[in-house]
């Protein structure tokens, strides 16, 4: 059943109709691994030649990539597309003839930063390649999943896929963007370089993250819905007053059913505490206060105050195959107000585009969100908040590149500008690659069960 | 500090498995007098030294204080912590102040108090306020392994442990007694939370998760100390007769009416074996908690905030006395606690009851004098009246000891952004207690259905009938602590604003347990800090306590003849009234390397 007899009763009766037809034909499913590629896009290039048609992917590694760690693979990283060159360059100046293509945020910036801001447009490279079995699931389990839950949209019936590789709304496109392929395991340096307003820089805040994705399990049938399908233990690396704090978080298919909950552990006190919500427009205390609870990754938790509208899919210029950004730019890319755009680099593609507006009667900052998601791999490239004067206050970049040693695709480090504060921040920026052994961001590690529960972290705390 | 700072303070050493951290914390403090002195107190020579010590606007700290901390982690498995606190205070000389119209009446060697022949401050409070110093803190090594499904972790060496869920209650939560508390780091550092403030012990603590759910927790100390409260004589002291918990150290005591320097010497405490306090605690999530914990706990222990009697020389013809402090052995502590979110607050609670714990005692009991109804049958029985050199039995000399049931409720929230403020957290907690019973000497008992309620002759202060008004115990009590943070980011560059806010209250009652809270007393501070790129923090921080006392009129035994000074025989608490005219003005610079 797609509503329960509950929820049909409601005044959301009527979105819960909606949801019920949003299911692909029978018809639509069967494209997928023919004229769609499994995750969905398209697979056929368009006609001006200048997104080419996809077929498979990066998925094997360039010649002379040699990773430190061997078959771990990580660092060092080669760009297997070095030798591409820029096609075209919109700035302030030429902007106009290419506003169809570009986000409000990046225009923003151009009007805002005309002589130092630019987009450098590459070849396009559709270097997204997942596991086989990834594909093999989207296919197969194409019609389980389903949208469940009247005021908390929640995911039900979908495990180790994508969930709605043929989006009918809003809803079923950001879901797609919460559960996109992980690695089972995994761990990243979330290092926040924070540029303030005056255009300086500086580390603020680093923490080592642990992530475990059941989801993204292939051995398991279904997550029970009061499992969580996704767990991070964070570590405060820096500064170095909050050394020893750690945090970990659960998340659930079903926000209908329950809160996703936050634990602390508090050095000193040697406890762990649930901690208080952190959701919607709190605005996290020690971050620089770049984003909010609701824009961490471009958007997490419940989608119960804005409208999610699905606008389509569009030919958009993102930052795409970032590999010079992450692979060795140093702190000096860190200009004042923006990152160099001369290592940023951009591709034209199809994304999908969900426009989040609040719903009458909420309160929230922000009366619009807008996010786009790269059609191969339905992570989000931009995401942007605009405030309630109408304006673009937050503008985030995910820098996505292809993790060729074990295929997927992620984003390498990711930028959150904060235009009414002026600043920003690099996040995990890590400086030249090999700098620090953390880079790395599919490396897996051998992480013991325990460490994701509370009680886990109390036993691992040391300070 | 750049770009690679970072990367600094985690040592490499070339071996992913191998994590080395080396932080240090350096801070400066300077706080200021903002109240005049109080001639109720200044001319009471029980408390002179402490009130006249400082006037109006004068430097009461001007402190450095270095925190550093290592830690090796192998494997996050095993590995090891040492930490090391140093500290430097410049605002105290070498010897206390005596009040100048007490030194004027009395002469200069009336004052009775907490030092040597001279005035010199006692070890104690040299090495812990008014000198130079430093002391190990955390020292231990821990380990994890995996048996079957199950993992073990075990730490051993000097750490603490703090259970249960309260924030700001040391007295009615479920860690009562767990560790000592530094009182001298909680009245300099208003609105520290309890945790800030707890010395590490010698102990062996360890986890045993069962299941993802359930876990078994588990101590066993190798050490016990007492409290570590301010000395008398200097800014935060509660009297000039207080200090060293221990007791042989400071060489006088201020509350016998006599006009000798050092007439009532601090005897060695009647302390507890080192070892023995432990405690067993599980704690439980099931799915259907919804994320939830239960934690269900059992402690026994030695208690570590004693009570103050007297042992009697002689009575006649002038009276020989001195003071010890006695502390109660095997408390048995039995506690429930949740912890849940509810709303949007991260909610935690607490129920327990302790048996045989500590009450509320009449100051200066004397030893001996337990379940005698006067002073003729006191001397009369063999072993009341011994030599100050002589050490009575814990027995002779325990206070008075009950079981009481308390319970603690707190919620934390994230704020939300407002007109007002852009982010921040406030934390709200409510403690009560209630008697269930007296189990031991309650002739003792400074409770209004005790030895309030008829008056008692015996201690230092012979006294009529009294009620709660003075401090005496009541049935129940509740109390209360408040913080509220709110916090502003990037009002300049890299420049990130709090105004903390914090309150604690005594709502209704006095505590029927030794060192709780009194009805009417408060205490506040209110700041503002400063954080420029998370490393370096600038506060200022206004704060000051207060709680109400009577007055008396001198009669040159006490304090000076035909002046008004506070009524010791009426006081409300250990300190009174002796902290109402210290509110200060703090400024603190702090960074981390």
């Amino acid at each position: 059943m797609l509503c329960s007899k509950k929820t049909i009763v409601t005044a959301l009766g009527v979105l819960c109709t909606q949801l019920a037809l949003a299911a692909p034909t029978a018809e639509e499913a069967a494209e997928l691994g023919k004229s769609l590629t499994p995750l969905g896009a398209i697979k056929a290039g368009n006609k001006e030649g200048t997104i080419p048609e996809w077929t498979g992917g990066l998925c094997t590694p360039p010649a002379g990539y040699a990773p430190k760690n061997g078959a771990k693979g990580g660092t060092p990283y080669v760009d297997a597309f070095a030798d591409d060159k820029p096609l075209l360059k919109i700035n302030a100046q030429n902007m106009a003839q290419y506003a169809d293509k570009l986000d409000e945020g990046t225009q923003e910036l151009m009007r805002r930063y005309p002589d130092t801001f630019y987009v450098q447009v590459f070849p396009t490279r559709r270097s997204a390649c997942f596991p086989n079995w990834v594909y093999e699931n989207n296919i197969k389990h194409v019609m389980r999943p389903k949208i469940v839950g009247s005021d908390i949209p929640s995911l039900d019936g979908a495990h180790a896929q994508t969930p709605f590789p043929i989006p009918k709304n809003g809803v079923e496109a950001v879901w797609n963007g919460l559960v996109p392929y992980r690695p089972l395991e995994s761990y990243n340096n979330y290092l926040n370089y924070y540029v303030d307003s005056s255009g300086r820089g500086t580390v603020i805040d680093d923490k080592i993250v642990y992530e475990k994705n059941p989801y993204w399990d292939n051995s398991v049938e279904m997550i029970p819905d009061e499992k969580p399908y996704n767990l991070q233990l964070s570590r405060a690396v820096y500064p170095p007053a909050a050394v020893g704090t750690m945090t970990l978080g659960w998340t659930f298919r079903r926000p209908d059913l329950r809160g996703d909950p936050v634990w602390s552990y508090i050095p000193g006190q040697r406890r762990v505490r649930l901690a208080p919500e952190f959701a919607y427009d709190g605005v996290p205390p020690n971050a620089g206060g770049t984003f909010l609870f609701d824009e961490g990754g471009g958007f997490k938790g419940k989608m119960n105050k804005f409208d999610f509208k699905l606008l389509g899919r569009k030919e958009m210029y993102i930052p795409y195959n970032s590999n010079t950004e992450a692979l060795s730019a140093g702190p000096e890319v860190n200009l004042a107000n923006h990152v160099d755009p001369a290592v940023m680099r951009w591709e034209l593609h199809r994304v999908w585009v969900v426009e989040a507006t609040l719903k009458p009667g909420e309160r929230h900052v922000q009366q619009r969100k807008m996010m786009y998601y790269d059609e191969d791999s339905w992570k989000i490239a931009i995401y942007q908040g605009i405030d309630h004067s109408g304006k673009v206050h937050h503008h985030d970049y995910f820098m996505l590149r292809q993790s060729y040693e074990k295929p997927g695709l992620e984003f390498a480090n990711f930028i959150t500008m904060d235009f009414s504060k002026r600043a920003y921040s690099h996040w995990m920026f890590t400086g030249k690659q090999g700098v620090s052994e953390k880079f790395g961001t599919l490396m897996e590690k051998d992480i013991a069960d325990n460490w994701f529960t509370p009680q886990g972290m109390t036993a691992m705390g040391v300070r | 500090m750049g770009a690679t700072s970072s990367w600094a303070f985690k040592i490499d050493v070339g071996n992913p498995d191998v994590n080395l951290n080396w932080d240090t914390t350096a801070r400066y403090s300077a706080g200021w007098r903002m109240e005049d002195v109080n001639k109720e107190f200044a001319n009471h020579y029980g408390y002179d030294e402490t009130e006249t010590r400082f006037d109006k606007h004068d430097l009461v700290t001007n402190r450095w204080d270095v925190l550093t901390e290592l830690d090796y982690i192998y494997k996050y498995a095993y590995g090891f912590r040492v930490s090391a606190a140093l500290w430097a205070e410049n605002a105290y000389g070498d010897r206390s102040h005596t009040g100048d119209e007490i030194n004027q009446t009395f002469g200069p060697v009336a004052p009775i108090s907490n030092y040597g022949s001279s005035g010199e401050y006692s070890s104690y409070a040299e090495r812990y306020i008014t000198g130079s110093s430093g002391e190990i803190l955390d020292a231990f090594v821990f380990g994890s392994t995996h048996l079957g499904s199950t993992t073990l972790s075990a730490k051993a060496g000097q750490h603490t442990n703090y259970w249960g869920e309260a924030i700001y209650t040391s007295s009615d939560g479920i860690a009562h007694g767990q560790a000592p508390l530094d009182a001298i780091k909680g009245v300099s550092n208003p609105g520290s939370s309890a945790k800030e403030l707890f010395l590490p012990t010698n102990q062996l603590s360890a986890t045993w998760e069962m299941t993802p759910e359930l876990s078994m927790q588990g101590y066993y100390a190798f050490d016990w100390d007492p409290v570590r409260a301010p000395s008398g004589g200097t800014f935060f002291g509660s009297s000039d007769g207080a200090g060293n918990q221990w007791g042989s150290d400071p060489e006088c005591a201020a509350v016998a009416p006599t006009l000798a320097r050092c007439a009532v010497p601090h005897l060695d405490a009647i302390t507890p074996d080192e070892r023995g306090d432990f405690g067993v605690a599980l704690r439980w999530s099931p799915e259907w908690m919804n994320s939830g914990t239960a934690g269900l706990y059992y402690r026994k222990y030695d208690e570590k905030v004693g009570w103050a009697a007297m042992q009697v020389q002689s009575l006649s013809p002038a009276p020989v006395l001195g003071s010890r402090l006695v502390y109660a052995r095997d408390t048995e502590l039995l506690g429930l606690s949740y912890t849940n979110t509810i709303a949007t607050f991260s909610v935690g609670m607490e129920a327990s009851v302790r048996h045989n714990t500590a009450l509320n005692n009449v100051a200066g009991y004397f030893i001996g004098s337990q379940g005698l109804t006067s002073m003729l049958g006191f001397a009369m029985t063999p072993g009341n009246l011994l030599p100050l050199t002589a050490t009575p039995d814990y027995d002779r000399a325990e206070g008075p000891r009950g079981d009481t049931f308390h319970a603690v409720i707190n919620g934390v929230k994230l704020l939300n952004q407002t007109l007002f403020w852009e982010s921040g957290d406030m934390t709200i907690e409510l403690a009560y207690q209630r008697l269930l019973d007296v189990t031991e000497h309650e002739d003792i008992f400074y409770s209004e259905d005790y030895a309030c309620k008829d008056g008692y002759a015996f201690g230092g202060i012979v006294a009529g009938a009294r009620d709660d008004s003075v401090g005496c115990s009541t049935k129940d009590s509740l109390a209360g602590n408040f913080s509220f943070n709110p916090k502003w980011l990037e009002v300049a560059p890299s420049v990130d604003l709090t105004l903390p806010i914090s309150i604690g209250y005594g709502i209704d009652g006095n505590s029927p347990a030794l060192g709780g809270s009194f009805e009417g007393s408060y205490r506040w501070s209110v700041g503002l800090t400063t954080t420029y790129k998370t490393i370096y923090e600038v506060a200022v921080l206004l704060s000051d306590q207060h709680t109400d006392y009577e007055t008396t009129t001198g009669n040159g035994q006490r304090g000076l003849p035909g002046q008004e000074i506070f009524d010791l025989a009426n006081a409300t608490g250990t300190s009174g009234g002796a902290q109402n005219s210290h509110r200060w003005l703090g400024l603190r610079f702090k960074t981390t390397f």
